[in-house]
Parts: C-alpha cells; structure tokens; sequence
C-alpha cells in the first residue's frame, strides 16, 4: 500500500515539515524527504511558497537602529549596584540604623522618600540574592569598619532636573564634592566629599546637599568612614 | 528555481562554543564578557523584542531586563542546551509579558470580520512597505504564544527543537502553534507567496 502512492502517504507528515524546511532547519534526511515530495505535490509547493513569501517579507522589516552603548551603560549601572550591596557596601543594617537615628532624633517620623528608596533597593537585592546575601562571607559594616581606610566618603547624588552644568559646578565645588561616576540610566551620580573649603564636616556636606533645591536625593554609599557614621 | 534557494537565511548567526565561554566567564563576574554578550545579542533580540512591543524603549528596557538576568544568574546556565537558546528563553519570558502589556497599551484588537471583509490585501509585491504592514497586522492578531512561534522560526531562523527549548514547551506544543498560526495567516494572506509572485522555474525558463 506504501509503495503504491508513497508521496500520498507522506503528505500531512511533509506538510508538518514545511516550516522548518522553509526556515532551513531541518536535518538532511528530512530535508531530502520534503524536497523528493515537493516535486510531484503542487499542494505542498503551493505552501512553501507561502511560507517563503511570509519569512521573506518578515525580514524585509526595516533596519532597527538602536544604538547599544547607550542601554549598555544603563544596565552596567544596575549591575554595579548589586555588586556593591554584594560585596557589603550597601547594607540593611546600615538602614537600620538611619531609621533608628530618626526615631531617637524625636519628633514624627517622616519616611524620607531616599530613604525609602534604599530600603526598597535592599529588599530587592534581598529577594535577588536570597538569604546568601547576608551570611558571613557578606561584607557588613562592621567587618568593614574594622578595616584601615583612608577612603573620602562616596555617596550617591540625583539632581534636580532643571540644574545647569554650571549650577551644579558651583555647588559640588563649594562643597568640595567630586563626581567620580555616573550618571546611570537612572541619573545616579557616586560622588566623593573630600575635605569641604569651609571646613564642613561630610555630615554637614550631605545635610547641605539633601536641603539644596537642586539636589533630589542624595544618600552616603556605606563603607569606611560613610558620611552617616561619621563621628 | 530549486525549493531550497527560496528558503530564509538563519540570523543564528552566533558561535555557539564562544557563546558558551562567554557565559561561564559572567558566570564569574566577568564584565568584560558580559559586554561581549551584550553587544553581540543586542542586534536581534532587540528586534525580535521590538517585533513583539512594537516600541524601541521597551525593547531596550526588556532587554536590560534580559542581560540583568544573565549577570544574576548565569552560574545556574548548566550548558544542558546552547547558550543562545538559553539567553532568548529569558527573552522569550520578559518578551511575552511584555507584549501583552504594549497589546494593552495599543487597546489592540485582532481584525473584525467586517475589517477582513473590506481590507484589500496588497496583490502586489512591489508595494513591500504596504505588504509587510499587512503582514505585520495578521501577525498581531495572533494569540502571542503562536505568534512567537512564528518570530522565533521566521525572525530568528530557529529549528522546531530550539523552540521548544527557548519557550520551554513540549516540541508537540511548538507544532501546534505552528499549525494553527499558518492556517491563520493563510486566510490572512490568501496571496502571500502565490504563483504570480515567485514564478516557477518553467515560467522563468520559457
Ligand atoms: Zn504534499
């Protein structure tokens, strides 16, 4: 019975095969088996052809120019701060402990919208790293305190979207901050607080740069000698 | 014309061994990899994304979202099938999720009997702009898991075996989407590929 109409017999089988002749991603034998099948199937060729027709024009899609650099520096930013609360630099404790220090300051507590952003941060990286990121070998502040630096204090800065360059160059200036990354996909600057011309202390510097108008958020980087923990 | 020289070229343009030691370098924080991989996948899966939102920043952004997620978890690649279909499976996931929202956003419906009745679909292949919108139009009302299919096989070149993998379905699933998205498009596009546009050998020889 096979052998009588052999190519009758396949059809629906090549039929199912057609796509993926069409796409060039069958394997040899199969691809031998339509191509024997498509010679005496009008039916079949009809299809291909259809299926060519489809690929052909869904390629014929204009070229897309999404220039790489740009989304690769945005997710090079994500990046780094996960790797910073990783490695410890960034800490749940060190929240804690902001929290703390407002509620002891007396006074309503207000949740600071930088701060609230932090604590979201935290809790993602901790749904992203699940409890590993908190065991031992995690840097915390304290084992980092513990460690000798000389390190300026880094902090993380957002500007008001209507700053000029030269405002925020007069501002960093006089208070003697200096950019040393950023900005993010997210408009996140890190910045030093070297030694401040008016001889503030990074405390003082940080507390100027959340009053100013044209500073939007702006929240130490824990590590040695952070601004917050400063004596 | 031979049938074979009518078929698509592959965008699977990428080595799969180099792919690999690529991802086992992110695997171990390497960034330098990790940006290798990002620009060589940036090209396509950006255009396949955009295929599916419609939308050069969503397509960017769940991009990102993609790459994200190889940083995070690429020490859990166990190299079980090609890092390429691993990466789009990510892709296809995020991908997914959002096309449905941009589907959303539009307030997109599929064509209305009525529209279908009165549409002319474009006889000529000389208009390729008018007939790739066309394309593109039977394309956005399928359901999105057969329309993936169909991006993944015609856009990207993928095999049915790479599919199933990428979507993470049985590859009897990936046939079936694959059928009923090409009975679809057929009443779609009653013209796509007829004899008048790709003539047969023995009419060209005549
Ligand atoms: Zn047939």
């Amino acid at each position: 019975m096979n052998q009588a109409t052999p190519s009758a017999d396949r059809h629906s089988e090549i039929w199912d095969l057609l796509p993926w002749y069409a796409n060039s991603t069958l394997s040899d034998a199969d691809q031998r088996t339509v191509e024997a099948h498509l010679e005496s199937c009008t039916e079949c060729a009809r299809e291909l052809s259809f299926l060519s027709g489809l690929s052909a024009t869904m390629h014929a899609e204009e070229a897309l120019l999404v220039p790489a650099e740009r989304s690769l520096a945005a997710v090079t930013g994500r990046i780094d701060t996960v790797e910073a609360a990783r490695q410890g630099r960034l800490d749940w404790r060190d929240v804690a402990r902001i929290v703390r220090a407002k509620l002891a300051a007396g006074g309503g507590f207000r949740l600071d919208p930088a701060l609230a952003a932090i604590a979201l941060l935290l809790i993602v990286v901790t749904a992203w790293f699940g409890s590993s990121a908190f065991e031992p070998e995690f840097r915390t502040l304290s084992n980092v305190e513990a460690q000798a630096s000389d390190a300026e204090p880094t902090i993380r800065l957002v500007f008001a979207g209507t700053a000029t360059i030269d405002e925020l160059q007069e501002l960093l200036t006089g208070l003697g901050v200096t950019l040393v990354q950023g900005p993010s996909n997210y408009g996140v600057y890190t910045a030093r607080i070297a030694a401040a011309p008016n001889g503030a202390q990074p405390v003082e510097v940080l507390d100027e740069l959340r009053r100013h108008p044209l500073v939007s958020f702006a929240e130490p980087i824990p590590g040695p000698e952070a601004p917050g923990s400063a004596p | 014309m031979p049938p074979s020289a009518m078929r698509a070229p592959s965008t699977r343009n990428s080595d799969p061994g180099e792919d690999l030691i690529l991802l086992r370098r992110v695997a171990e924080r390497d960034r330098e990899a990790f940006e290798r991989l990002y620009l060589e996948y940036h090209p396509r899966v950006i255009r396949f994304l955009y295929r599916l939102t419609r939308n050069t920043e969503t397509a960017e952004e769940v991009f990102n979202d993609v790459m994200f997620v190889v940083w995070q978890k690429a020490s859990d690649f166990r190299g079980h099938s090609r890092a390429s279909t691993w990466i789009l499976g990510i892709a296809y996931r995020k991908g997914l999720k959002a096309a449905a929202k941009a589907r959303r956003l539009r307030a997109q419906r599929p064509f209305s009997e009525l529209e279908l009745a009165t549409l002319q679909e474009p006889r000529s292949m000389v208009d390729r702009r008018e007939l790739r919108d066309w394309v593109g139009k039977a394309l956005d009302s399928l359901p999105d898991p057969q329309r993936i299919v169909i991006e993944l096989a015609y856009f990207l070149g993928h095999s049915c075996a790479e599919i199933s993998e990428i979507v993470g379905c049985p590859v009897n699933t990936v046939k079936t989407r694959m059928f009923h998205a090409r009975r679809r498009l057929r009443d779609l596009l009653p013209h796509l590929g007829a004899p008048a546009a790709s003539p047969s050998a023995a009419e060209i020889s005549e």
